[in-house]
């Protein structure tokens, strides 16, 4: 009988293990039905540098930077862009300075608390621009050092039929 | 059936509801693509303000404020002109475009204004050639600043949107003064002064 229970168990594993290494296995590692991409050439699962480079504001200074999605999934699929924020001095919460996520000629603020920035629908196989813009206003006069970070979060969601 | 055969039996009927549960979960593993989420994430970048300080003369951190007593002219005379070369530091981590105020103050410097007595030219990079009373300008490069009459008043602009200077940077300027060749006999024996006021911003456009 012990013979007969460590058969069982030896069975489960590998047929566990022979699911999880498999080809078809592996290339679901792979796949990924989120693609991004700086300028809608190249696609990648994820986009390794920042999004902005120089990134030492002064009044007067506005800068957008835009990258792409693509829904390669099976369907259409619905698109979130969240955005997390670190902001201990609450810059982002001031008249002097604005941080937007902007998604089909629409803008949305992002505040110290971060926010959710767009949603929207993105067809089987179709691409989107998804821009984010700063902009430090001319009349600013505060002299105080100021520094926050960000992070978009970026989920692709297909609920299925 | 006695106990033995029993437990036997429960046993051959876990093992095979364990094989049965892999099973399931093979078929529920290879079926979940229907249904999918996938997220990623993009760094944004640290954003920070820059900071913008201009400052005069030296190594840095050089001054706010300079007064100079090189240029002074004591019992000065028509012709007589006196220069020296002011240094623009960026002592912030971020470009910035700078312009010129300046004019005379003091206890006559309504009499000389009008008169169109003292003179200033800028030379861009120009040095100090001469001493004392003689001393001028030269080399270098011209700017609008070229033998231009001061006013009355210290808030009167002289040059705009120069430069870029980058961070860290700096900007050599040769002031030269000249008391007008012409000057009135009734502008004997006065006294005056001359204040000039450097300002950057981060405008570049």
């Amino acid at each position: 009988m012990r013979v007969t229970r460590w058969f069982a168990t030896a069975l489960i594993m590998a047929l566990v293990a022979g699911l999880w290494g498999s080809p078809a296995a592996q290339a679901a590692q792979r796949w990924s039905p989120l693609q991004m991409s700086w300028y809608g050439q190249y696609w990648h699962n994820h986009l390794d540098r920042a999004l902005f480079r120089h990134a030492t504001m002064v009044p007067g200074q506005t800068t957008v930077r835009s990258f792409y999605v693509r829904n390669q999934g099976d369907s259409a699929a619905r698109m979130i862009v969240k955005v997390q924020l670190d902001d201990p001095r609450q810059w982002t919460a001031t008249r002097d300075f604005r941080l937007a996520v902007g998604h089909d000629n629409e803008w949305t603020r992002i505040t110290a608390d971060g926010a959710r920035a767009a949603r929207f629908v993105v067809p089987q196989g179709g691409t989107d621009q998804i821009k984010v813009r700063a902009r430090y206003r001319p009349s600013a006069t505060s002299r105080a050092f100021r520094s926050f970070t960000f992070i978009l979060q970026l989920r692709l969601t297909h609920k299925g039929p | 059936m006695n106990l033995r055969s029993h437990v036997a039996a429960l046993r051959s009927a876990r093992t095979r509801a364990a094989l049965s549960l892999g099973v399931v979960l093979a078929v529920a593993s290879t079926g979940t693509f229907a249904f999918w989420t996938d997220s990623a994430n993009l760094t944004g970048t640290t954003f920070t303000s820059g900071t913008l300080d201009v400052k005069l003369d030296g190594t840095l951190p050089a001054n706010d404020n300079i007064a100079s007593a090189t240029l002074s002219m004591t019992n000065m005379v028509p012709g007589a002109t006196t220069a020296e070369v002011v240094t623009i530091n960026n002592n912030g981590n971020v470009a910035f475009k700078w312009s010129l105020t300046g004019g005379l103050n003091g206890t006559d410097a309504s009499t000389f204004a009008t008169a169109n007595a003292m003179k200033l030219t800028i030379l861009e990079g120009g040095s100090k050639s001469g001493t004392g009373q003689t001393s001028t300008c030269t080399g270098g490069t011209a700017t609008t600043v070229a033998n231009t009459p001061l006013t009355a008043v210290t808030s009167t602009t002289l040059l705009t949107a120069q430069g870029p200077v980058a961070a860290s940077g700096t900007k050599s300027l040769c002031f030269q003064f000249t008391f007008d060749s012409g000057a009135a006999t009734s502008l004997q024996g006065k006294s005056l002064g001359a204040a000039f006021t450097f300002t950057g911003t981060s405008d570049l456009s």
